[in-house]
């Protein structure tokens, strides 16, 4: 008999995660965001190097939805903006292993990047 | 500002899919409105804007593509899980789309193809109407051709041909070769140049030029080995010397597809001044704007003034005729009424399969209704019911031109030899892309229908109800029972096109020849005028021919006639009748016969004598007329021992020719053409360089005959070719292969029609029983009688089908009409055609019906009240 546990997909199943996927995981990794928060946030953290178009930014989120690594909230006000009711996104359970999964494989990386000299040897 | 590039950013989002766009559209606007609001300026908030809109661009066909993918991977899955709806749907269609593809490759290649000559629009065929004679499209004399030249403004130029049959000799076996006599500038008005070396110069057609030859890429190829030296070598035609200026491409054969030569048209002095002497076929090339009724107007001034001028021209007039209209009248009538009969064919198919559609969606109506309930809006069910009907239609579509690929082949094979273009057909892109379009196109039309009407349905109806089908299911039966009319009165119209195509054919085939083509083995023989340029050499080439092949052991005996079969201009002359001042313009066909030809063909006299050895070149000149002739002109006298001679006027100086005998009047010119007035001379009196031998042997299939006319014709001149030995019963076959061609065809296709209109009558009722089970179980219950049960089953559709074959009748009658041309020997309102069809029609009907009648009777009451 199968159980249900073996239907589930593991976190491994998703990686390596695409830029955009992370980058929105992590910026719902402190708390729900609606989606203007979240492109105001990976903004921020990459320096105005990532912004996404509204476009771009819901495809992911379809996507994310689908694949059950973040969810829909109930529709609430922004509390730092007007009073106008927005649809908050947050991670599941599945989302945040996920995304951790994949930020231990790049500290991994890094790791392996600063043995072979690469980034120099400072700590 | 804000505000305008806000719309225009809201407006765009409807290039999302409707599923995506009711879900997300709300966000991304604010989402831009949040971005504006907080841009640094108007430089970034454009910049925001701009960014946003390549957003919409770049990722809204993934959405539809991924939605695609979804709704074609859901398509699949449920077409497998339905078997048999799918593989019935699949057969209907291909069988639908391949007729359809393959009759359009015909097409294609046959009447929609260009010519592949440059403006090919301007080229255009110069045909005299002879009325007096009764040719509507004659070739001209030299004389009216220089006439015309000098005269249209209209035409750039005007070359004039003529065939010429020549024996290549040299290097291989002779050969009779398909040669063209052209004028210097023919392929500067065909618009074709040759491929290798030039074309003609203008004066090579000046009488006494050194000769020359262009050579067909075929004769090139077969017998040069293509050799690219050619160009500048001589040739041996009928023993002369030509040399070889050029070689043309394989795209351009004209004046038929088999001429393997050209050569310069050099006109005698003496043929220059005679007027009266038709043999030149005239094609011309408009000047650049000039329209077709433009010239015509102006040749039509021409031919006034020239019947002003000339007697011989009056009653004469020019009719102007595309090439390309030229090329393709003769198959147009018949490939039309194929393409009709595809086209119904195709109808009822998608009707077949867009009843199935509806039927399985109201079927579904629970799983459709559940689906709309989870959240897929209506636009949704409809995308998905639709991408399930295209994937059917374009599935059909490609076994349609597997199909079809198999289907042309058929159809090459089964052409009429003389159909020579049919070779060119072949399922290429074209066709392809024809087929996949033709599914697209009906894909959407079928398919869409039933896909809007399921989604259209009340879906909490259908849930409540807990029945797996749904409201909506009067709309659909109404539907499918016009749907099941329509059908019927096409292939009632398919039914009765067959039968009077099948008819006319066996009409054709039961007509009496009036000689007997049993065993007789024909073969042509041309003699090179330069080689035999006198009556005797030609004469004596022939006796002893005849001679030798009687005297084989397997030949009963041996014979020859000029031309047995008539072409549309036969060899013909008008003629004068000793004692009657009225010359007789209607011409009198003229052909050289053996002593021995007419009781080899065992034609019957039934008057006089037929020719003997005593007819010679120093004995009184004699003819031979049909029984056609002599009836028409020597009504109430014995035509025997009168006196006719060709040609016109007070200044004839023809020869007297005495009538000796009166033959029965045969079908040479064509088992559906009127018998013409036809007479025939002593070969030793009138001498043919053209033959065409014929051997009656004593058993069937001597194909030890062919090797033995060789031998004889090569033992007696060692460079004389002899060409198309065939069986006479071939060669005659091959003039009813049209008619064959178009009844087979037609009858297929209407068998293909009535599969498909008993399989559509046979899914409405089954379907009909099978949704009213209950009721039908009830009122088995309440007592209702037998036919009371078959009536509630299946009146309906019985009716429709009624109707249909109403429609259907009324329809025949129009369609008869417009295929009256390609009728023979019976009327378009043939009793016994429409009789036949409505008998084909009803059994075909019954037999649909037996099965669902015998389960709506056997419909068990207490299972189905159990049920409610």
């Amino acid at each position: 008999m199968t159980s249900a546990r073996d239907d589930e997909p593991r976190p491994e199943d998703f990686l390596p995660l695409h830029r955009d996927t992370f980058h929105i995981l992590v910026s719902l990794a402190d708390r729900d965001r609606h989606g203007y928060s979240i492109l105001l946030d990976v903004a921020d953290r990459t320096g105005g190097a990532l912004r996404f178009s509204p476009s771009s930014l819901y495809a992911s989120i379809k996507r994310l939805l689908h694949q059950g690594l973040i969810e829909e909230l109930a529709e609430r006000p922004d509390p730092d903006e007007d009073d106008e009711r927005r649809r908050y996104y947050r991670l599941t359970r599945l989302g945040r292993k996920v995304a951790e999964v994949e930020a231990r494989r790049l500290q991994q990386l890094l790791v392996q990047a600063r043995a072979t000299g690469l980034l120099g040897r400072r700590a | 500002m804000t505000r305008i590039a806000t719309r225009i950013y809201a407006a765009s989002l409807y290039l999302y899919p409707s599923s995506f766009r009711d879900e997300y559209g709300p966000e991304l606007r604010r989402l831009l409105a949040d971005s504006l609001r907080h841009a640094d300026g108007s430089a970034e908030a454009a910049l925001v804007w701009l960014r946003a809109m390549a957003g919409v661009l770049l990722a809204a066909p993934g959405e539809h593509a991924s939605l695609l993918l979804q709704d074609l991977r859901f398509a699949f899955r449920t077409l497998r899980h339905a078997k048999w709806f799918t593989l019935t749907a699949l057969f209907t269609l291909a069988l639908g789309i391949g007729a359809n593809t393959a009759i359009f490759s015909v097409v294609e290649a046959l009447l929609l193809r260009q010519l592949p000559y440059r403006d090919p629009d301007r080229i255009v065929m110069v045909w005299v109407k002879n009325p007096e004679q009764g040719f509507d499209h004659d070739v001209t004399s030299y004389p009216r051709l220089e006439d015309w030249r000098a005269q249209s403004r209209a035409v750039e130029s005007f070359a004039a041909y003529i065939g010429a049959s020549r024996a290549l000799t040299g290097w291989q076996d002779p050969e009779q070769v398909h040669g063209a006599r052209v004028t210097a500038n023919f392929f500067r008005v065909m618009g074709a140049e040759p491929a290798l070396g030039s074309g003609f110069s203008p004066g090579d057609d000046d009488f006494g030029r050194p000769r020359k030859a262009i050579l067909s890429h075929g004769l090139w190829a077969r017998r040069f080995g293509a050799d690219p030296g050619i160009v500048g070598r001589d040739i041996t035609m009928d023993g002369r010397l030509y040399t070889v200026v050029g070689v043309m491409p394989s795209s351009f054969r004209y004046p038929t597809r088999d001429t393997d030569v050209w050569e310069p048209l050099a006109v005698g002095a003496e043929t220059r001044q005679q007027r009266g002497a038709f043999w030149l076929t005239t094609v011309a090339r408009l000047k650049a704007g000039v329209t077709l009724a433009q010239a015509q107007q102006e040749m039509d001034g021409i031919s006034r003034r020239l019947a002003e001028q000339h007697a011989r021209d009056r009653g004469l007039a020019v009719d102007l005729v595309t090439l390309k209209d030229e090329l393709t009248a003769a198959t147009r009538p018949a490939l039309l009424v194929l393409t009709a009969a595809v086209a119904c064919v195709l109808l009822i198919a998608c009707a077949n399969v867009a009843g199935m559609l509806v039927a399985r969606a109201s079927d579904r109506g629970r799983e459709i209704a559940l689906r709309a309930a989870l959240g897929a809006g209506r636009a949704r069910v409809t995308r998905q019911l639709l991408t399930e009907g295209m994937v059917l239609f374009l599935l059909g579509g490609g076994l349609g031109l597997a199909l079809a690929a198999i289907g042309v082949r058929v159809i090459v094979r089964l052409a009429p030899v003389a159909l020579t273009e049919v070779r060119d057909v072949s399922v290429d892109w074209t066709v392809a892309l024809y087929a996949v379009g033709l599914a697209a196109i009906t894909g959407l039309v079928f398919g869409a229908g039933p896909a809007i009407q399921a989604a259209r349905r009340d879906q909490a109806a259908a849930l409540r109800s807990g029945s797996p089908r749904i409201g909506g299911r009067r709309e659909a039966a109404w539907l499918r029972t016009g749907v099941l009319a329509v059908q019927v009165a096409l292939a009632f119209v398919l039914l009765t096109g067959a039968t009077l195509l099948v008819r006319s054919f066996a009409a054709m085939q039961a007509v009496e020849l009036g000689f007997d083509p049993g065993r007789v083995i024909a073969a042509r023989v041309i003699l090179p005028g330069a080689k035999y340029d006198s009556a005797s050499k030609v004469t004596s080439f022939y006796d002893a021919l005849t001679e030798r092949l009687a005297a084989m052991p397997d030949v009963e005996s041996a014979a020859g006639i000029s031309e047995l079969l008539l072409s549309r201009l036969p060899n013909s002359a008008g003629f004068q009748i000793e004692g009657r001042a009225q010359d007789v313009a209607t011409p009198l066909t003229y052909d050289s016969v053996t002593p021995g030809f007419f009781r080899a063909m065992r034609i019957p006299l039934l008057r006089g004598r037929f020719f003997t050895d005593a007819d010679g070149d120093t004995s009184e000149r004699v003819t031979i007329v049909n029984e056609t002739t002599a009836a028409r002109y020597w009504p109430a006298e014995d035509a025997v021992g009168k006196r006719i001679r060709f040609g016109s006027g007070p200044g004839n100086k023809g020869p007297w020719l005495t009538i000796v005998g009166v033959v029965a009047d045969t079908k040479r010119a064509g088992l559906d053409v009127p018998v013409f007035t036809e007479s025939y001379q002593p070969m030793r009196q009138s001498a043919s360089p053209d033959l065409l031998l014929l051997l009656r042997t004593r058993t069937d299939g001597a194909a030890s005959v062919a090797p033995a006319i060789r031998a004889a014709v090569r033992e007696i001149d060692p460079q004389q070719p002899v060409s198309s030995i065939a069986p006479l019963k071939a060669m005659l076959d091959e003039s009813v292969a049209g008619r064959r061609f178009n009844a087979m065809l037609v009858t297929a296709f209407a068998v293909a029609a009535l599969v498909l209109a008993a399989g559509g009558i046979y899914g409405l009722l089954v379907y009909s029983v099978a949704q009213q089970d209950r009721e039908l179980g009830v009122r088995r219950a309440l007592g209702a009688s037998a036919t009371a049960i078959l009536q509630a089953a299946g009146g309906r559709a019985l009716a429709a089908a009624g109707v249909g074959a109403l429609v259907g009748v009324v329809l025949s009658i129009a369609v008869g009409r417009a295929i009256a041309g390609l009728l023979f020997g019976i009327a378009p309102l043939d009793a016994f055609s429409y009789a036949l069809a409505v008998c084909v029609l009803g059994v075909v009907v019954a037999a649909a019906a037996v099965v669902p009648f015998r389960r709506a009777l056997n419909v068990d009451p207490a299972v189905s009240l159990r049920a409610e």
